[in-house]
């Protein structure tokens, strides 16, 4: 098992190596530099000024100039600095907005899991019931509709006309000056919608597959024995059958690692919540290499390590599997 | 500086305004009853405006964060030597009073006394002197220290006196004095200015000071005691960052703004048919400073034929541009200035929509349909032309569809191509390689337009990327830099625009008015040529007004 995790984790090096190289490539393949954004259009910014910016920034260096000098940053664990006039360091920014979206990923996660896996399971063992037709049906309502559509609906029914819920923000303007319960209801007023919006595909989503899985094990030989030998339905669902049914969803655990951090633009820009995917957007747009590096490492980093944890708990969940690992 | 780039989302913010204007919000607005909001009350202190801005700031020392967010920001913490009053004349601001030399190669400014920085500590000329400095070095990550090459030096011969002595005579001067926000000395000396954390927490000399910013959250204002020009009436300015349009429209629609720009949609179509709106909000329009233009490659046939572009000129239904793109809140111009100015000539005219003379042109330059296929041709060539305008700018498509029909009429073939902003200038606008875009300028209040229009002005990175070039044109802007007179200099840049309108480099497609709404609650407000932001610090909110829930 330790063979196996070291040659895993050296193995990550190369490719997270091969994900900058492509990735720094790829990037600085779009046209334009940070010089040449909105900002900068101004007449009264000379040309001289556009090169001395871009000397700063060494842009007029060869782009593998420019790799070796971010890479040599990079295995010290420095990240750069933004081309943002604010000129934070990339790894502050990512600070930043990164406990935003992970709160909102890890609440909308949470919520789909406590929705989705006894909806999906409901509706395999009611199969082809009136529960099982209504179900699909509102899954794929669900599933249809445009995020950014449902948010405003929620935003104009929820906030504009009944003042239930506030629209946009993650605090009200008063948030510090209330007691610690009140900046915790507070903040959960203000997170409701967001992380309701970001769920939703996700519940339609993923109940779908539980339901797929759980009909796909009802089906198996073990089940059919364990009712033969009179046990009640429910020990056959719960003990026998669920857990072998949940096991996929690990892997799909693993792979909303790098989602997590990811963020929404769509969502984000909506709520005006200053997350990771709209710092994203943004730099791409602005063509703020540091920043667009630093997400796109970590989110490579993160997806390597998720992929390695999904592994290692399916090793530990499934024995057959720990048995390959072993040989 | 051109504008573009409605909101990332700018096709749902649309849908929502459609959705918006049919459903009525019910009318609980904060704290107070529509009836109240009609009342007139006494002036009063206190209170906080609630405001929305698209981004967040980056850094708010003037000359560094170039960015609209920072702009607005800083602007409410800085003053310059000089600023534009209500009519967009200059008038003193840390200035008392200032004098050109009989030469014009001198100014003498003279600054007010007693002057304190937020901090309390003394306003002087060192200031000045180490703003200038710090704004010319080469280290500084500025783009717009060019304003200042021709300042041959800058004396502080005591605390209230800065003598600024030009190499040549320079007329846009006053202007940039204008524009450069004066930092303080005594923080910042010995700081490298492109890392120094007073970008975060600025100490300034104006009405507001910074009070809490939670990045990519809100900015809070309060007013300053020590202000250069008194005490401003409210007392906090909260700006909360919202870069959808849409969700800020909605939060105007909830009463948690007190101030919002319109969409011409907004304006014409939401509030006309929204009661609780117009119970709560005032609605204000004027001109802006900016133009939205067809600009053609000057160096590329057939648009270095004049009777071409003056054909094309004909064939674009100006108006039908306003009403369908702008909804009729836009204004037609024949030259590239504000009108109203002293520097837009009164006499003249824009092209009108003619068709017919449209066509008689491009006949003359040769430009005539042999082969019957409804688009003209000359030499075997059908007459083609692409217009690239950038993708995040809805009002700029719509314009360019348009354009495309009234062009097919007169049998020119137009292509629309969309491209993103960065990628738009750095492989279409840098290397001139268009037939024709789309695109806006923002005009600066002083006249001077020699990098957007001196023929020296061309080449990589440069403004004139259209590719104009007129001895005459050269010689006006040139003699428009030097001349100190008012009055005279105003002549000469209307004898620029007179020439431009008669070469016809470009299509002046329309100047689109500013829309904005702002809260009953919130008074003092006098419109004028300057707009409606000049005197914030008279803008008050009256007391029974004040104590609203801050923000649901």
């Amino acid at each position: 098992m330790l063979t196996y995790l070291a040659r895993r984790l050296l193995w990550m090096l190369p490719i997270l190596l091969g994900i900058t190289l492509i990735s720094f490539v790829v990037m600085h393949l779009a046209p334009g530099d940070v010089t040449s954004t909105e900002a900068s259009f101004d007449p009264r910014m000379s040309s001289e000024a556009r090169e001395r910016l871009r000397e700063a920034y060494d842009l007029d260096k060869p782009l593998l100039v420019q790799y070796g000098l971010w890479l040599e940053r990079i295995v010290q664990l420095d990240f750069g600095k933004s081309f943002a006039p604010d000129a934070t360091p990339v790894i502050d920014k990512i600070a930043q907005h990164l406990p935003i979206t992970l709160l909102i990923n890890v609440l909308a996660i949470a919520l789909i899991l406590a929705i989705a896996i006894p909806l999906g399971l409901l509706s395999a063992v009611k199969a082809r019931s009136l529960f099982d037709y209504i179900s699909t049906i509102l899954v794929y309502i669900g599933f249809a509709i445009p995020s950014f559509w449902l948010a405003l609906m929620l935003m104009i029914w929820l906030g504009v006309e009944q003042h239930w819920l506030p629209i946009t923000g993650l605090t009200s303007l008063d948030h510090e000056q209330l007691s610690f319960w009140g900046r915790t209801s507070d903040l959960a007023e203000h997170l409701i919608l967001p992380v309701l919006v970001s769920a939703i595909a996700g519940i339609a989503g993923f109940s779908r597959y539980i339901r797929a899985n759980t009909l796909d094990v009802l089906c198996r030989d073990y089940i059919t024995t364990a009712r033969a030998k009179g046990l009640p339905e429910s020990s056959v669902i719960y003990r026998h059958a669920l857990r072998n049914a949940l096991l996929p969803t690990i892997t799909v655990l693993g792979l909303s690692i790098p989602g997590l951090i990811g963020g929404s633009v769509i969502v984000e820009s909506l709520f005006s919540i200053p997350g990771m995917g709209k710092l994203f957007y943004d730099s791409v747009l602005m063509r703020d290499f540091p920043v667009v590096m630093g997400i796109l490492v970590i989110g490579a980093a993160l997806t390597l390590a998720g992929n390695l944890l999904a592994d290692l708990a399916y090793a530990w969940a499934d024995p057959r599997i720990r048995r390959g690992i072993g040989q | 500086m051109i504008r573009t780039r409605q909101g990332v989302l700018s096709w749902p913010s649309l849908l929502v305004l459609m959705l918006l204007s049919g459903c009525q919000a019910q009318d609980n607005g904060p704290g107070s009853t529509p009836a109240s909001l009609d009342e007139p009350f006494p002036p009063a202190r206190g209170g906080q405006l609630r405001n929305a801005v698209g981004a967040d700031a980056s850094n708010l020392i003037p000359f560094i964060g170039a960015d609209s967010a920072s702009h607005e920001i800083a602007g409410y913490l800085f003053n310059s030597l000089l600023k534009y009053d209500r009519n967009l004349e200059l008038e003193g601001d840390l200035a008392q009073n200032w004098r050109i030399s009989p030469d014009g190669l001198s100014i003498t400014f003279t600054l007010r006394p007693d002057l304190r920085w937020a901090d309390g500590k003394p306003l002087t000329s060192a200031d000045v002197k180490y703003t200038f400095q710090t704004i010319i070095d080469p280290k500084t990550h500025t783009p717009y220290g060019s304003d200042y090459t021709l300042v041959k030096s800058l004396e502080t011969p005591d605390a209230r006196t800065v003598v600024v002595h030009y190499k040549e005579r320079f007329a846009p001067a006053l202007s940039t004095w204008a524009g450069l926000s004066i930092l303080p000395a005594h923080i910042l000396k010995g700081q490298d200015i492109n890392a120094t954390p007073f970008s975060r927490q600025p100490v300034g000399s104006s009405y507001y000071r910074l009070g809490n910013w939670v990045p990519g959250q809100r900015i809070t204002l309060k007013d300053n005691p020590l202000s250069t020009g008194g005490r401003p009436l409210i007392s906090a300015i909260n700006y909360r960052i919202m870069p959808d349009p849409a969700a800020q429209f909605l939060e105007l629609s909830a009463g948690s703004l007190d101030q919002m720009s319109l969409t011409p949609v907004q304006y014409t179509r939401v509030f006309p048919a929204r009661e609780d709106l117009r119970a709560r909000y005032n609605t204000y329009k004027y001109l802006g400073n900016n133009y939205t233009y067809l600009g053609f490659n000057l160096k590329r046939p057939p648009f270095n034929d004049r009777r071409v572009r003056l054909a094309i000129n004909y064939a674009i239904d100006k108006q039908e541009l306003i009403d369908g793109v702008q909804l009729g809140q836009g204004l037609v111009i024949a030259a590239p200035f504000k009108p109203g100015t002293p520097w837009y000539p009164r006499d003249l005219q824009p092209y009108p929509y003619d068709p017919r003379k449209a066509r008689a042109l491009l006949a003359e330059a040769g430009w005539i349909d042999h082969d019957g296929d409804g688009v003209l041709d000359r030499n075997g060539r059908p007459f083609h032309l692409e217009i690239v305008t950038n993708n995040a700018n809805e009002s700029r498509q719509l314009a360019a569809t348009l354009i495309q029909r009234r062009l097919k009429e007169v049998g020119i073939d137009v292509q629309i191509r969309l491209v993103e902003w960065a990628s738009f200038l750095s492989q279409f606008i840098n290397t001139s390689n268009f037939d024709a875009v789309i695109l806006g300028w923002s005009l600066s209040l002083d006249p001077d337009q020699y990098s957007i229009w001196h023929s020296s002005e061309q080449g990589p990175g440069k403004f004139n990327f259209i590719g104009y070039s007129n001895p005459k044109v050269d010689q006006l802007l040139e003699a428009g830099r030097r001349e100190m007179d008012p009055q005279r200099r105003a002549i000469i840049y209307q004898n620029f625009a007179r020439e431009l309108h008669k070469d016809a480099p470009m299509v002046y497609l329309f100047a689109p008015y500013s829309l904005v709404a702002v809260h009953k609650r919130v008074r003092g407000i006098e419109p004028a040529p300057a707009g409606i932001g000049y005197n914030i610090e008279d803008w008050y909110i009256p007391r029974p007004l004040q104590n609203i829930s801050i923000q649901r």
